[in-house]
């Protein structure tokens, strides 16, 4: 189902979002405080696990209220409520130069909500009436969902408690939140706030329109915010409480949205355009402090340090989402070594140093990394025949499709239209039809098929950790029988070794794994010109995860090899399953970029010296870095794992033919 | 018993006689017209169903209406706007095993020997007018060059089997097509035939453009046409999420038929929509979610 409104999300967005379970969120403690509300955080969609009990029983089928909660989420998303700009909202400036309206350093958000003598109160209003606008939006522009979202904000209609010992302000705004969710104004109310009732559901009902903005649904909040408070009398507030939220809305924060969405698109922006960190800090402190967006956590610790946890936990999950700063302009010693940009040297046999490419500096830095190649300790199983014996109708399907193009190579093509000379056959055969009195047929000549294979691959496979993940990520990892990831590599590996036997284009295969930059590993699995042996097949029966992801290196190792190699086209196929990742190598999210682009420089240079690389990922979110990583090089993203074993024999032809 | 009247047209003859419903995009039209003035070949790149077909269809009529003004002062030197007769349109269809000789000819066997059999490339060659290679990346590699003297300034073919070189006629001029596809691009255009085009993108029209046309197309009103159109531009997200391509506009052309004809919307765009773009189950799904949200 998660896969199902992931799709049905990103369909109706229009931008990058993803959708996951709200426990994810909670456990980050960035002031979601409760697993039980759907929420955005302006590129992700969280959604409740499970939907509480009073929503089980009612007459939606559970998946319904997913949905509604999901296009309110979405829609959040598709009318922009996390586009509000001050400025646009209003363009004469500040209506009351004694606020800190003015402070160029708070947000869009902070600075409308800081008009109000009660921010809390304007808050609130701004949450129902954006909401409303949603409501309308997805009720004109999703006549197919209306029905059922109607029935859901009835049901949410229904379900509002009597509040008991309310405030005027409180039964106002709680008055409010029900109008928003369509509930009459003839609705009973106490004599003297019939004519305020009146007029605030006129006020709300602007927002009808189809083009309101969330500018506008800020100043139907500022007049009801007037209509709620006439005076500024902020003794009144002292014990205001904020009504129950609306489940299918969930917990709107637009200004935490809004943080997280410029730090997620500002991955694009060249340094100087970036939010710089000591804005951001300043931002996200007075966030803390002054929103309730942020919600602490209950628990024993003073509010202060609550707060400043909060504060360094944001600021942690923002930097994942946006780059490191160049390390040119890094102050330095943000790495764990100090001699960090020390050349190596190889000193050792089998060692081999490479430079590595910081997209940062827009350089290589010299003598990197070191690369330690050893021949695969083979492994005493029987991998090899198992999987032949497993896979025997398939083994014996690609390799016959294998053995085709074999034949293709040196056999005579009969009866073509176009040729060498005539086929003799073929003629008599024309003759004695056209002598019958029937058509005889035009494909007369035959051609010699000179083609010569003059095809070297290298299959360079990924050995890191993460290939260790079971397939079927609901599996338990450690239970006997789990089929991972790396095992159906080996698998396809094993078809695919078996198959070109058939063909006999010299192939290597190489893993790589390691850790860090001074121990990037390359395991020698089969080299070019050695044939298959018993030796080779336990090897391959040897594969097994190890540690990171340092494809670069790797690469040009790779490269290298293929380079000594005479053969007029030569391929490098990549096999991953995830983005490069490594100690100082996009370790963590936030140098994700530098991998990426370092491993693209290893790509482009093996292409411009006339090798053809080829990239297949196993990774579903594969697109968002193959994309800056392959351009305009040739990759595939394989979906599902399982069809790895009929892809690679497929692409292996495609690519070399 | 009368037998039917089945016409046939030489293709020389193909001409397109009423104007194609075609909504410009940008200033294709001009851009295309200057090109056919200089005889520069035109290459058209994009997803399918983006009207690469149409577009071309309406040119031809358009370059064929003698009193086709593009540009009010057409450049000194220049050859006229409008083409002098009607130009035909001869459309070739590129797959797997075209080979050179199915484009330029062949001899074939007769009662009296052999004869030479003229190819649609080089009929349309000789009769002049616009030739529209379609696909032309799934086409074999050879025949890719065979087009190559006629791109340039020599603008002749040569029938290495005849020993001949025939010279393109005045007004004829090579358009080709291809999707580039988005990803694993097993198939690309080599870049000594790439460079020998001015090339046109095209991709899917915006929200009212494409409303426009499949209003015009399916003969739908206005609000279905626009909720197919909504329909697309949403599908279209999934591109690179589980999606190879985006849904064509001639899907939702396809769909609003359907509907005119009485299906009900859920179950047309399920067929020409979500059933036409992916086989994978979910996000089938995903996609009849999204049409069961915007259809009643």
């Amino acid at each position: 189902m998660l896969h199902v409104l992931d799709n049905y999300c990103r369909a109706l967005a229009g931008r990058q979002v993803t959708v996951a379970s709200c426990e994810k969120l909670v456990d980050k403690n960035l002031g979601w405080a409760r697993t039980q509300l759907p929420t955005c955080d302006g590129t992700t969609i969280y959604l409740p696990p499970n939907l509480p009990d009073e929503l089980q029983a009612s007459e939606l089928p559970g998946f319904a209220w997913y949905k509604v909660m999901a296009t309110h989420q979405v829609g959040q998303l598709e009318w922009g409520s996390f586009d509000f700009q001050y400025a646009r909202a209003y363009p004469q400036g500040h209506a009351n130069p004694e606020l800190p309206t003015s402070d160029p350093a708070l947000a869009d958000y902070a600075r409308f909500f800081a008009r109000f003598p009660q921010p809390r109160l304007a808050r609130d209003l701004f949450a129902i009436t954006e909401a409303f606008r949603i409501d309308c939006r997805v009720l004109d522009n999703y006549p197919g969902l209306a029905p059922t979202y109607q029935r859901a904000r009835e049901h949410c209609l229904a379900e509002r408690v009597q509040l008991v010992r309310a405030s005027a302000q409180e039964s106002f705004v709680e008055w409010a939140l029900r109008a928003s969710l369509g509930q009459p104004a003839s609705v009973v109310a106490p004599a003297i706030h019939v004519r305020v009732a009146e007029q605030a559901s006129q006020v709300l009902a602007q927002l009808r329109a189809a083009h309101s903005s969330v500018e506008a649904a800020a100043h139907v909040a500022t007049e009801l915010y007037r209509l709620a408070a006439p005076t500024a009398d902020v003794a009144a507030f002292a014990h205001y409480r904020s009504p129950v939220g609306v489940f299918y809305r969930g917990a709107f924060k637009p200004e935490l949205a809004r943080l997280f969405r410029d730090a997620h698109d500002s991955e694009n922006l060249r340094p100087p355009e970036r939010p710089n960190n000591l804005e951001r800090r300043k931002q996200l402190q007075e966030l803390v402090r002054h929103s309730h967006e942020a919600e602490t956590p209950d628990s024993e610790l003073p509010e202060e340090i609550a707060q400043q946890a909060l504060v360094e936990n944001l600021e942690d999950a923002l930097s994942q989402r946006a780059p490191p700063p160049p390390p040119g302009h890094d102050s330095g010693g943000s790495d764990e070594d100090q001699d960090n940009n020390d050349a190596l040297e190889a000193t050792d046999p089998g060692t081999f140093t490479y430079d590595e490419w910081d997209a940062g500096r827009q350089r290589y830095r010299k003598a990197f990394c070191l690369l330690h190649e050893a021949t695969l300790v083979a492994a005493d199983n029987d991998l090899y025949a198992a999987t032949l014996r497993d896979h025997a109708a398939l083994a014996e399907r690609i390799r016959r499709h294998f053995e085709a193009i074999a034949a293709q190579l040196d056999r005579k093509q009969m009866r073509l239209h176009d040729g060498d000379d005539l086929d003799l056959d073929a003629v008599v055969e024309a003759v004695v039809d056209r002598k019958c009195g029937h058509t005889p047929s035009d494909k007369l000549f035959f051609r010699r098929n000179k083609q010569e294979r003059d095809v070297a691959v290298a299959f360079l496979l990924d050995m890191s950790s993460s290939t260790g993940d079971p397939v079927d990520r609901k599996a338990d990892r450690y239970a006997t029988g789990t089929q991972r990831l790396i095992d159906v590599e080996r698998q396809s590996l094993v078809l695919l070794a078996h198959a070109l036997q058939a063909l006999g284009d010299p192939y290597g295969i190489y893993g790589f794994s390691g850790y860090g930059r001074k121990r990037v590993e390359l395991h020698v699995i089969k080299e070019l010109n050695e044939p298959l042996s018993a030796n080779v097949k336990q090897r391959i029966g040897a594969i097994e995860p190890q540690s990171a992801t340092r494809m670069g290196p790797a690469i040009r190792h790779t490269t290298q090899k293929l380079l000594a190699h005479p053969a007029r086209h030569r391929y490098l196929f990549l096999l991953s399953d995830g983005r490069p990742q490594d100690q100082g190598y996009g370790d963590h999210a936030a140098s994700q970029l530098y991998a990426v682009h370092d491993t693209r420089m290893a790509l482009l240079d093996a292409h411009r010296r006339g090798i053809t690389p080829f990239c297949l990922a196993i990774d579903k979110s594969g697109h968002d870095y193959l994309g800056t990583m392959m351009q305009d090089l040739r990759y595939e993203v394989l979906w599902d794992v399982a069809m790895l074993p009929e892809r690679l024999p497929d692409l292996y032809r495609a690519l070399t033919t | 018993m009368a037998t039917p009247e089945v016409r046939t047209y030489r293709v020389e003859e193909c001409v397109i006689e009423t104007q194609p419903f075609y909504v410009p995009r940008a200033d294709e039209v001009e851009v295309f017209a200057a090109a056919f003035r200089q005889r520069i070949p035109v290459l058209l790149k994009g997803p399918t169903g983006t009207g690469k077909t149409r577009f071309v269809e309406y040119m031809a009529w358009t370059l064929s209406q003698p009193l086709t003004k593009l540009t009010p002062q057409a450049p000194a030197g220049s050859r006229p706007a409008a083409a002098v007769r009607p130009l035909p349109m001869i459309t070739i269809s590129c797959h797997e095993d075209l080979t050179a000789s199915d484009l330029v000819g062949r001899f074939l066997l007769d009662a009296d020997g052999t004869r030479w059999v003229d190819g649609p490339l080089t009929r349309a060659v000789k009769a002049g007018g616009i030739c529209y290679l379609d696909e032309i990346v799934e086409a074999r590699k050879d025949t890719t060059v065979v087009i190559h003297p006629l791109t340039d300034h020599r603008r002749t073919l040569p029938i290495e089997k005849l020993g001949q070189v025939v010279e393109a006629a005045d007004d004829f001029l090579l358009v080709v097509s291809y999707n580039p596809g988005y990803q694993s691009a097993l198939k690309d255009l080599k870049h000594s035939t790439r460079q020998r085009f001015v090339a046109l993108e095209f991709d899917f029209p915006e929200l009212a453009q494409e409303t426009r046309i499949i209003a015009h197309e399916a003969g739908t009103d206005e609000a279905t046409a626009k909720r197919l159109a909504t329909l697309g531009q949403k599908v279209r997200n999934l591109r690179e999420h589980g999606l190879a391509e985006g849904v064509s506009t001639r899907m939702l052309v396809y769909a609003g038929r359907l509907i005119r004809e009485g299906v009900s919307p859920k179950r047309a765009c399920q067929v020409a929509v979500t059933w036409g773009v992916t086989d994978e189950r979910e996000t089938q799904r995903s996609i009849d979610e999204v049409v069961s949200s915007i259809f009643a």
